[in-house]
């Protein structure tokens, strides 16, 4: 049983759709401004703070790859320049976490500008200090988002070590379930579990071997079932965790889904419903999907290369 | 009462159903009595009693599945089904069972499934020889690949190989994302017949990374009650030797 086209191709896919992506970002990004004296709501699809932190994670790893040619890096950057100016060079987010100090959102989004080289002094200080709390550490969240609270303090540094193995096997893929038991949500929650644990494919090494083995039987068959009902934007994440691992395992399949669904000003519907004409409309509706496109065409293609990320961790 | 209101189809999905009940019976229970509730043919008056020739249909379609259930709980198959099975081979032989020019070579080994089975009942069947195989082998992907061999799960049972069997060996993997495939789509017939090889390779010692259990299970209570896929699960759980539930 062959798997359809040959790697070049799907890494050629990978890069176009990646770099297509990357410039609508930059080309509709002026869309998403922070407003003035905002009040997150996290319930609010329009809200603007979501879509920045996920805008400066595909700018930091567009950089920590440093596979993209000169005008992609220059898109990247000037993306995190754009998002950190718009968190007032980290201001917001330092006083989010001064008022609530529980709260997991402004680490996990600083992390995305540290990976990029962008530090904030008073931060540093407050989440040394934060994570040396138990009331921190104990807060109580699904198994998924501790992994992602992990990951981001193992970026910005944070001395504590948390027990990643245990934090693994608490998550849904640990538990190595029905793989004919997943839903959309799970699905979803599945994909971030991988990234947090191997830092976005920075080190598919620290997989757990029984989650590796899992995802390389079972894989493949979520990207098919959610790509025939056109879910593009899971179909990118599920893409994202098949460069997580240290050999994938996806055929171009996939990727040849994005390909024809991707518009040729780089728009990537997140699914098959009709694109709103309206540019700022279109942009807060497939934001999410383009830093998908994004993530996984760096991902994809750095890995592949051989790459070693820029950024070691601690 | 004449049964005017049912199409040829839905006689031809009656006599399918009602078939694969009593083999179901056959199964759950040595005497054959008992079928579980909800599992019976749907309708009494779709099996016209005065037409003898009502089930032929049936047991054409499911061909070895019908008699499965002897083989595999050693029983004997009765005189009259095995008449019934050979009129049911010459009344309808293979050109008429609809197949493209791309499918025949499925029916061809699914009937010589048919007589393989029935050889062990002293019943001898002429039936087309099975070529080499070689198609199952042609699928580009793992998708196409597991559909067909969900067409060619009666062949799956303790007794019969052959190449297909050994494409099935080499192929756990393939297998068990096919069934996982069908199942997400919500095809539990096509789940149901893939695992079915699944059960005969874990039957023979090859590795599943599929607990089967847990699925047949599944398929029964989401499946929408089939009796025929119903059957299949069974089949499958019986080759395995699991509890059954």
């Amino acid at each position: 049983m062959t798997g359809g086209l040959v790697r070049g191709d799907v890494l050629k896919t990978a890069h176009t759709i990646g770099s297509r992506a990357l410039r609508w970002l930059q080309d509709n990004a002026r869309f998403g401004p922070l407003p003035t004296h905002t009040v997150v709501d996290f319930n609010d699809r329009d809200s603007a703070y979501k879509p920045l932190g996920e805008i400066a994670l595909a700018g930091s790893l567009v950089l920590r790859e440093g596979v993209a040619g000169p005008g992609d890096l220059a898109a990247a950057r000037a993306l995190i320049d754009y998002a950190w100016g718009q968190f007032r060079n980290g201001d917001f987010l330092y006083e989010r976490q001064v008022r609530h100090p529980l709260m997991t959102d402004p680490l996990e989004t600083y992390a995305h500008f540290v990976r990029a080289g962008i530090r904030h002094e008073r931060m540093d200080r407050l989440l040394v200090h934060l994570s040396e709390l138990r009331s921190v550490h104990a807060i109580e969240m699904m198994p998924n988002r501790r992994l992602a609270v992990a990951n981001a303090s193992r970026v910005a540094g944070l001395a504590r070590r948390p027990d990643w193995p245990a934090l693994a096997a608490d998550s849904w893929l640990g538990r190595t379930p029905e793989p004919w038991v997943i839903d959309w949500m799970t699905a979803y929650n599945m994909t971030h579990a991988v990234f947090h644990i191997t830092d976005w494919g920075a080190h598919p090494e620290l997989l757990p071997v029984e989650i590796r083995d899992y995802l390389r039987v079972w894989l493949p068959v979520w990207v098919d079932v959610w790509a025939e009902v056109a879910q593009y934007d899971l179909v990118g994440e599920l893409l994202i965790v098949d460069a997580c691992l240290a050999e994938p395992v996806c055929d171009a399949q996939g990727w040849q889904t994005l390909a024809a669904a991707q518009r040729p000003n780089g728009l990537l519907p997140r699914d098959a419903d009709p694109v709103d004409e309206d540019p700022e409309r279109a942009f807060k509706d497939h934001e999410h999907t383009a830093v998908v496109a994004v993530v996984a065409g760096t991902v994809t293609l750095a890995r592949s290369l051989g790459t070693a990320p820029a950024a070691t961790l601690g | 009462m004449p049964f005017a209101d049912t199409s040829p189809h839905e006689d031809y999905t009656a006599a399918v159903e009602r078939v694969a009940g009593r083999a179901l019976g056959v199964l759950m229970d040595v005497e054959g009595t008992v079928v579980p509730a909800g599992f019976a043919p749907a309708d009494p008056r779709l099996a016209d009693p005065h037409d003898p020739d009502a089930d032929l249909p049936g047991l054409r379609v499911l061909g070895s599945d019908a008699f499965a259930p002897h083989v595999l709980r050693g029983t004997p198959l009765p005189a009259d089904q095995a008449e019934a099975a050979a009129r049911a081979f010459s009344l309808f032989p293979p050109d008429t069972l609809g197949a493209s020019p791309e499918t025949a070579w499925i029916i061809t080994w699914r009937d010589w499934a048919t007589a393989r089975t029935l050889t062990r009942f002293g019943l001898a069947l002429d039936v087309p020889l099975p070529g080499d195989g070689a198609q199952v082998a042609d699928a580009t992907t793992w998708q196409a690949w597991s559909v067909r061999m969900a067409q060619l799960s009666s062949l799956a049972l303790p007794g019969l190989d052959g190449p297909i069997h050994a494409a099935a060996r080499r192929n756990a993997d393939s297998l068990a994302r096919g069934v996982v495939r069908a199942m997400l789509r919500r095809d539990y017939r096509t789940a149901a017949r893939i695992a079915r090889w699944l059960a005969l390779l874990a039957a023979d010692g090859v590795d599943s990374p599929l607990e089967l259990d847990p699925l047949l299970r599944h398929v029964r209570l989401f499946g929408g009650g089939s009796t025929r896929t119903v059957l299949d699960t069974r089949i499958a759980q019986h080759v395995t030797g699991l509890e059954e539930s």
